[in-house]
């Protein structure tokens, strides 16, 4: 009794709450998506539901759990997850696995989901253990996330692969490296977009961070091996650009001008875009969004299930959404805060780099601010494996909070 | 803690802020600011408005013979929003009942305007095509069968040239009439009464409202509003007369020419026949690209009016203008002879004119000269007249300007003028040209309506009166909204006199040529062609004492108007066993 108040005490119940607001939101609107458990797709919400229990159970372990348990046998996690993405490719030959997912008794689930867990394990552990303040320290961990990156994206699934630099970079970034090492990272995507945009405005962006960093810095060798570094990336763009499948390079320039093709390639944007607007402040009101129920809203329980809430539960409906996500992920930078442990407070980051990072492309996604890439919104998206590493995923930070506060 | 960086973490926290105003604030924009567009948006998604075509009013003959009207027709629309791709079961079997090819299909539905307007697939599909897609795609909202109405000419090429025909409507004029409601694809007269009238043809098109969705799914329909019925147009009344307008086309027969039959008196049309002719059916429904190429490469021009849009030197009718002006300036008394008689030659200068008759007429008195159409007569007349005198009576006839019929494509022709002599030749004009002028021949040209204009002065006194086609105009109701009347374009001002003498010269060419069973007054005419045969005229009116009808016979590449005397009388026989204009023609003369 009296350990199960003091279990209870030291639980965060806001975070919980928010979490658990954020999961009925996402189960009314696969309600929706599926047009009613009279829809001919009903059977998705209620394998939802499953999904959704099955979440909580892993929120619960993670919480239980001791994180650090996860650090320390991060290279076996690593090499399973690896192993597991791996296996697809043989797997669609027997008809055992599909493009993204490995077929289990009757189940579908996605390696890639259960991977990116993996690289914040094992990041946790080789930047506890050697700090990314030198280049050289980078080797490493590079290599390890660019292994499930370049084989998701061979799956192909480019959206998925984008995640795992970007945890890479957070990770650094919330390591205290040096400040040269977090601008060199920024500088590599944005030299790879300019190169795309053509040769005169990559030359200008490359003299132009010279000179930035060269003033931050005040090191010239480190402004010429920025600048060396940008070339190279630049240099290597239409090598990289060549490797993008053709929908791959249809959906970036689509991004670019949507409205080129309405009715091709940007037809997903527009038929959101219009979604979202057309729901104004206070929705068409539960089930009755035309661009849902009608099906003019494509990969609505997926992808786009965040323009059906838009539609359906208008701005209003969108606001508090946003806000709980807010809300988490504050309380995830407060967790991250407090904690002494290193190896707590680097999860943490990983995590907010995992959650944030899904969130922020999906939405923007959404509502036409970036290129369609099929990232499922947190919590909210249909799909099992995506719910069940999320919720585990989410429980780490409060388990370390509870540590935290148990002491 | 030495890892934990107090800055990075609050530049994060000020790092997601921002993040989210941005999408707070796209979310404004998209739905607070822009949420009325979006909507509206959405609901086009949902709903296709489709044309309901409204009937185009029919147009009958004076006795409301049927000569264009309305045939039902069906249109198949691609109704989606998103393009569909080859390998879609639905564009396969489509390719295979419409039998084109997929890659057609597509692109027809790629090239709509917007994603929000149904795509037209096929238009006019016959029944049994109608049929099979319905009962295969029955259930589909992809595809609609559009009910619709094509022009139809029950008659086909008989008064082709009148009706005119219709096609979609071009830039142009989408521009000009825009404030009539005028729209993209919509089906306009392009040619004949068709275009004249075509704002009392053109009924109101309704909509009706179709709700579709994107994919086979069985989902819920939303309410749609109920559809905008459309306003049928208004018929158009006729003077022709079907049955005089066939007789005359078929007179002309495999010729090329034209014969107008006009009412003396209010300038009604009874027939404006121009051969050859077209079948105007074929400008309606779906129009094979290469019709237009076949039809301009055509040498005959069968879509040209002969009767208005094609003007011919009027040869020795136009002696009646000659006539006129010398008569009206008191320079030939009505009993003179010309000096020189005569002998089937005219010398002047060192230039020989011929008469058209070598054995010669002798001497004639200006009457006689009309009877005879006596060229040597007429020359001296024309040196007397002048080429000015000769211009200004033109005018008091009204050549070489448009009558005013109520056709499209009129032309002007031309008229003997000393302005242009001098501008082409200077000061030392060749002094000849007056003498093939007052025969007809040289810059003179005139089109058979602007003969058949001349010709109704003289009939009913001087008064030119404005040809026109149209009788009246009645609503869908059948309540006359416009009601044609005679207009007078001008009074020649010939004096009764000068009418006189011309008339007996015009009667005696009937006497001379047979029995004048419809007192009728003629006066035939060959005009030289540069290009071949001689154009063969023939100018009359009759009863003289109690004008009815002007008939004007033009055959390109003819013999001599003479000999088409009684084709003209066939045409007056027809008139007055049908009581055209009305039953109370006086009695036969002889």
């Amino acid at each position: 009794m009296v350990e199960g108040r003091r279990i209870a005490r030291n639980l965060d119940f806001s975070y919980m709450i928010a979490i658990a607001i954020i999961l009925s939101i996402g189960l009314l609107l696969i309600y929706s998506a599926v047009g009613g458990l009279s829809g001919s797709d009903s059977h998705y919400f209620l394998k939802q539901t499953v999904w959704v229990s099955l979440g909580i159970i892993a929120f619960i372990l993670s919480v239980g759990i001791e994180p650090a348990l996860w650090v320390k046998y991060a290279k076996y996690i690593y090499i399973a997850s690896i192993l597991l993405l791996v296996v697809i490719f043989p797997l669609r030959y027997v008809g055992l696995a599909g493009s993204r997912w490995i077929y289990i008794g009757g189940i579908a689930i996605q390696p890639s989901e259960f991977a990116k867990l993996s690289v914040i394990f094992i990041l946790t552990r080789i930047f506890t253990r050697k700090r990314p303040y030198s280049i050289r320290n980078l080797i490493v961990p590079t290599i390890l996330v660019l292994i499930p990156a370049l084989i998701i994206l061979k799956q192909p699934d480019f959206g998925t692969a984008t995640i795992f630099p970007f945890i890479l970079f957070f990770m650094i970034f919330w390591a205290k490296a040096p400040a040269y090492i977090v601008i060199l990272l920024i500088t590599i995507p944005s030299s790879l977009a300019f190169a795309l945009l053509g040769y005169i405005k990559f030359a200008i962006f490359v003299f132009a961070t010279f000179i930035i960093f060269y003033i931050f810095t005040l090191s010239r060798v480190k402004a010429f091996l920025l600048s060396a570094v940008n070339l190279l990336v630049g240099a290597s763009t239409p090598f990289l650009w060549h490797l993008l499948k053709d929908y791959q390079k249809e959906r970036l320039m689509t991004f670019l001008n949507p409205k080129a093709d309405p009715l091709g390639s940007g037809y997903n944007v527009i038929q959101s875009v219009i979604a979202v607007g057309s729901g104004r402040i206070w929705g068409k009101g539960f089930m009755q969004g035309s661009q849902s129920q009608l099906r003019f809203l494509p990969h609505q329980r997926t992808d786009f299930i965040f323009s059906l809430l838009s539609e359906e539960w208008g701005f209003v409906g969108a606001f508090i959404l946003l806000l709980l996500f807010y809300f988490i992920l504050y309380r995830i930078i407060i967790f991250a805060q407090k904690t002494t442990v290193e190896e707590y407070y680097l999860l943490i980051g990983g995590v907010f780099a995992f959650i944030s990072y899904q969130l922020f492309v999906n939405v923007c996604m959404s509502l036409g601010l970036l290129p369609v890439t099929g990232l499922p919104l947190p919590l909210v998206s249909y799909g099992g494996s995506s719910m069940i590493v999320t919720m585990f995923a989410l429980g780490l930070p409060m388990s370390a909070e509870f540590r935290r506060r148990w002491l | 803690m030495i890892l934990i960086s107090k800055r990075r973490v609050t530049s994060l926290k000020i790092f997601i802020l921002i993040v989210f105003l941005i999408i707070i604030g796209r979310l404004i924009h998209l739905q607070i600011y822009h949420g009325k567009e979006y909507t509206l948006m959405a609901e086009s998604n949902r709903i296709r408005k489709v044309k309901i075509q409204a009937s185009r009013g029919k147009i009958l003959d004076r006795e409301g013979e049927v000569l264009a009207d309305e045939k039902p027709s069906y249109n198949l629309l691609y109704m989606l929003s998103q393009n569909a791709l080859i390998d879609d079961p639905i564009i396969r079997e489509l390719a295979n009942i419409l039998n084109i090819s997929e890659e057609e299909i597509v692109k027809r539905i790629k090239e709509r305007p917007s994603p929000f307007l149904p795509a037209t697939l096929a238009s006019d599909l016959p029944f049994n095509k109608v049929a099979e897609i319905s009962e295969r795609f029955g259930d589909t909202s992809a595809l609609y069968i559009q009910p619709s109405l094509v022009r139809h000419y029950p008659n086909d090429e008989v008064a082709c040239h009148i009706l005119g025909y219709i096609g979609e409507v071009d830039k142009e004029t989408l521009k000009k009439r825009r404030n009539e409601g005028l729209g993209l694809g919509d089906i306009v007269g392009k040619a004949g009464v068709e275009y004249t009238y075509d704002s009392y043809l053109r009924g109101k098109d309704g909509i009706r409202f179709i709700p579709i969705t994107p994919t086979e799914k069985k989902v819920k329909l939303y309410e749609t509003p109920p559809p905008i019925e459309p306003i049928p147009g208004c018929d158009i009344h006729l003077t022709i007369d079907l049955g005089l307008q066939r007789f005359c086309e078929e007179t002309i027969g495999d010729r090329r020419g034209a014969i107008i039959v006009m009412d003396a008196n209010d300038g009604s049309i009874y027939s404006l026949a121009s051969k050859p002719t077209f079948n105007p059916n074929i400008f309606s429904g779906y129009v094979p690209a290469d019709l237009w190429i076949t039809l301009a490469n055509d040498e005959s021009h069968p879509l040209l009016n002969r009767a208005i849009s094609a003007s011919y030197p009027p040869g020795s009718t136009f002696k009646l203008v000659t006539a006129s002006a010398a008569l009206e300036n008191g320079l030939v008394e009505p009993d003179e002879h010309m000096e020189v008689p005569c002998y089937g030659y005219f010398k002047f200068g060192n230039r020989i004119f011929h008469c058209w008759n070598p054995a010669g007429h002798g001497a004639l008195t200006i009457s006689e000269a009309i009877t005879w159409s006596c060229n040597v007569f007429f020359f001296q007349v024309g040196l007397r007249v002048g080429i000015e005198r000769l211009e200004e009576m033109s005018k008091r006839y009204h050549l070489g300007e448009k009558t005013g019929i109520d056709l499209p494509g009129e032309v002007d022709g031309l008229i003997p003028s000393i302005e242009r002599l001098k501008r082409k030749f200077g000061d030392n004009y060749p002094k000849g040209e007056i003498l093939n002028n007052s025969i007809g021949q040289g810059h003179v040209m005139v089109t058979p309506i602007q003969m058949a204009v001349l010709v109704s002065s003289l009939a009913n006194g001087g008064k030119l009166v404005k040809p026109h086609l149209i009788d009246y105009i009645t609503d869908p109701e059948g309540k006359i909204v416009y009601m044609a009347g005679r207009e007078i374009i001008s009074e020649t001002g010939i004096s009764e006199e000068t009418r006189k003498i011309i008339l007996d010269g015009m009667e005696g060419v009937l006497k001379r040529t047979g029995e004048n069973r419809h007192y009728m007054c003629g006066k035939t005419g060959s005009a030289e062609n540069p290009h071949g045969k001689t154009h063969s005229w023939f100018v009359s009116f009759c009863p003289r004492d109690n004008p009815r009808l002007v008939v004007v016979l033009l055959f390109e590449h003819g013999i001599h108007g003479e000999f088409y005397i009684h084709n003209v009388k066939q045409i007056i026989d027809y008139c007055r066993q049908n009581g055209i204009p009305d039953d109370h023609w006086p009695l036969e003369k002889e």
